[in-house]
């Protein structure tokens, strides 16, 4: 009798590899494995240093005295090459005291004669500048209102230099005494 | 008699015993499917300093080097983000995972190739990730000895923004290479067509080559399918009508024909949602072929109750599953009829007899029928066996 137990748990096992054997489909496969994207970086520094922004003081200016050059190194500390450059500048009025005749950051500005403009060794005054204001010269109201957008971008790990200087034109009258204002310039590297 | 002698001769009945009633397996080579990647795509892909608006391709032939022709199912695995540098200008999610795999797109373009339940492109996160996702994606048929070129496309959207900046994504594409179930036989008999040249069966050129004297320009065109008196299933090849050929000829194949099967998956369906239909094109043209499908349910009294149309390019063998999921029948017998055009004037209707079962009634038969063939099998040998040892003991008797 144990035999026969035997024998007929050895027919199931056969019965059931057989009929497993023959109902499974025949599979193969493969992988492709290991494969990576990594995103590059855009990292603008200016003067080496975290931050987009760079301020320019033009307080305590007499008749005829500049305020630069001052130069601003821009690194592109990413992976990734930028290939445009925005510069947008905006100021804030920043006066002494005492102030008798008060005038606005607008008409402060307007009487700061932009001397140096450059950007990657290149002159932006005449290509980009316009004389908004339209007195004669271009100062830095001019600048507030002009689009400085599509600059040449800058390379992965590569640096350009921003120089900028501005003077009080020397016909500034008295009613200026004290007047001054702050001006911030902002870049944004695109790629 | 040993023991072990009527354990042997039992088994190996039983073995031929059930074989005879499955799959035939073809006795000198044991079917094989067996799947070889190669082509730039199958080495890891390296990819960096990706920003928004790039690209690229990375083809992957694959290879069917067994004997046995098969679909391969895709998904992709093992998908890691990391947060790579985080430069000032990164905006967004800063923290670990990376975030490229939800803006990283990829599609993927070849022969054959087929999506269930999501469209391409699609993020990384959107494609199936194991074989049995919902969603799918496939190359359904690769014939034996057969080679399909995949190219991927990656693409990083111009609109992604800082959010990915620095990160890092890595994944493994799978594919599974599986044996397509051998087809019924006799596939389905194509009726009646009113148009001359259904193209059902048609012989391959090389069996009766089709030749034409040289003095033929070359650019002679000589009709792929002779209209045939009557609608048949075979059409005869156009060497009929052309002149008896001369000492030096040249052989031409006919450009576009098929030979078309259509099988359903179940002909017992509990829901009508289930209904799938595999139309099966095997195509000896020389050109890829554009093919309207129309498929139609008739319901008892021969009712048209849905109708559907679609359309695919067939350049070799093709298997095209035809499902759907929003259709809505109830409880009766229908006809599925598959209509195929082609070459602007090949037509073929196919029928197919099937029936939706009220809910709890359809009765898993086929189970049943397996569950008696087995049940058979053992009592046949396990029959042999006793008469075996009972000869045995009557011989130990005497």
């Amino acid at each position: 009798m144990k035999k026969i137990v035997v024998l007929s748990l050895a027919l199931v096992m056969v019965i059931g590899m057989a009929g497993a054997a023959t109902f499974a489909y025949l599979t193969d496969s493969e992988t492709s494995s290991g494969n990576q994207l990594a995103a590059g970086t855009l990292d603008l520094k200016t003067n080496d240093a975290d931050g987009v922004s760079r301020t320019l003081y033009a307080v305590n200016m007499s008749p005829g005295a500049t305020v630069g050059p001052s130069t601003i190194t821009l690194r592109n500390a990413g992976t990734a090459d930028g290939a445009t450059l925005d510069i947008v500048f905006s100021y804030a009025e920043s006066d002494g005291s005492p102030n008798t005749a008060d005038k606005t950051a607008d008409e402060t500005a307007a009487m700061m004669e932009v001397i140096t403009l450059d950007y990657g060794g290149s002159s932006l005054l005449s290509s980009n500048i316009s004389d908004v204001n339209v007195n004669g010269y271009k100062d830095v109201e001019d600048l507030k209102n002009s689009s400085l957008t599509g600059l040449s971008g800058i390379a992965a790990l590569s640096t350009k230099d921003f120089v900028i200087s501005v003077r009080l034109r020397s016909e500034t009258g008295n009613d200026f005494q004290a007047d001054g204002i702050t001006m911030t310039m902002t870049f944004t590297l695109k790629q | 008699m040993k023991p072990v002698w009527f354990l042997s001769l039992a088994a190996a009945l039983g073995l031929a015993l059930f074989s005879s009633l499955s799959v035939p397996v073809a006795a000198e080579e044991p079917p094989t499917v067996d799947l070889v990647l190669g082509g730039t795509g199958a080495v890891p892909w390296a990819i960096g300093n990706v920003v928004p608006g790039d690209s690229g391709i990375s083809t992957v032939t694959l290879s069917n080097i067994g004997s046995q022709a098969g679909m391969v199912t895709i998904w992709i695995s093992n998908i890691s983000n990391t947060e790579g540098a985080n430069p000032e200008s990164e905006t967004g999610n800063t923290a670990e995972p990376g975030e490229l795999s939800a803006y990283l797109t990829l599609t993927a373009s070849g022969a054959n190739l087929s999506t269930v339940n999501f469209s391409l492109p699609a993020t990384i996160d959107d494609f199936p990730h194991n074989a049995s996702d919902t969603k799918h994606i496939y190359i359904n048929y690769l014939p034996a000895g057969g080679t399909i070129d995949l190219d991927w496309e990656w693409r990083l959207p111009p609109a992604t923004g800082n959010d990915v900046q620095g990160d890092i994504l890595s994944f493994t594409i799978n594919y599974m290479l599986e044996e397509l179930p051998p087809l019924p036989t006799p596939t389905p008999t194509p009726t009646a067509t009113p148009r001359p040249g259904g193209g059902g069966g048609y012989n391959p050129p090389e069996e009766t080559p089709i030749q034409i004297p040289t003095s033929t320009p070359a650019s002679t065109v000589i009709p792929a399918v002779t209209p045939a008196p009557t609608s048949t299933s075979t059409p005869s090849p156009a060497s009929t009508s052309t002149p008896a050929p001369t000492a030096t000829t040249t052989p031409i194949s006919p450009e576009q024909l098929f030979d078309i099967t259509v099988t359903l998956d179940d002909s017992v369906l509990e829901e009508s949602s289930d209904l799938t239909v595999r139309t099966r094109f095997e195509s000896f043209g020389t050109v890829p072929t554009w093919v309207d499908l129309t498929f139609i349910v008739l319901d008892e009294s021969g009712q048209e109750v849905y109708r559907t149309q679609d359309g695919i390019t067939v350049e070799t063998e093709f298997n095209y599953w035809k499902e759907f999921s929003g259709l809505k029948l109830v409880p009766g017998y229908y006809v599925m009829v598959v209509n195929t055009l082609y070459n602007d004037n090949v037509s073929d209707e196919f029928r197919q007899d099937f029936s939706v079962q009220a809910k709890g009634s359809a009765f898993p038969w086929y189970y049943v029928v397996a569950a008696l063939e087995v049940i058979g099998a053992a009592a046949l040998v396990f029959f042999i066996i006793f008469i075996m040892m009972r000869r045995r003991n009557r011989r130990s008797r005497t």
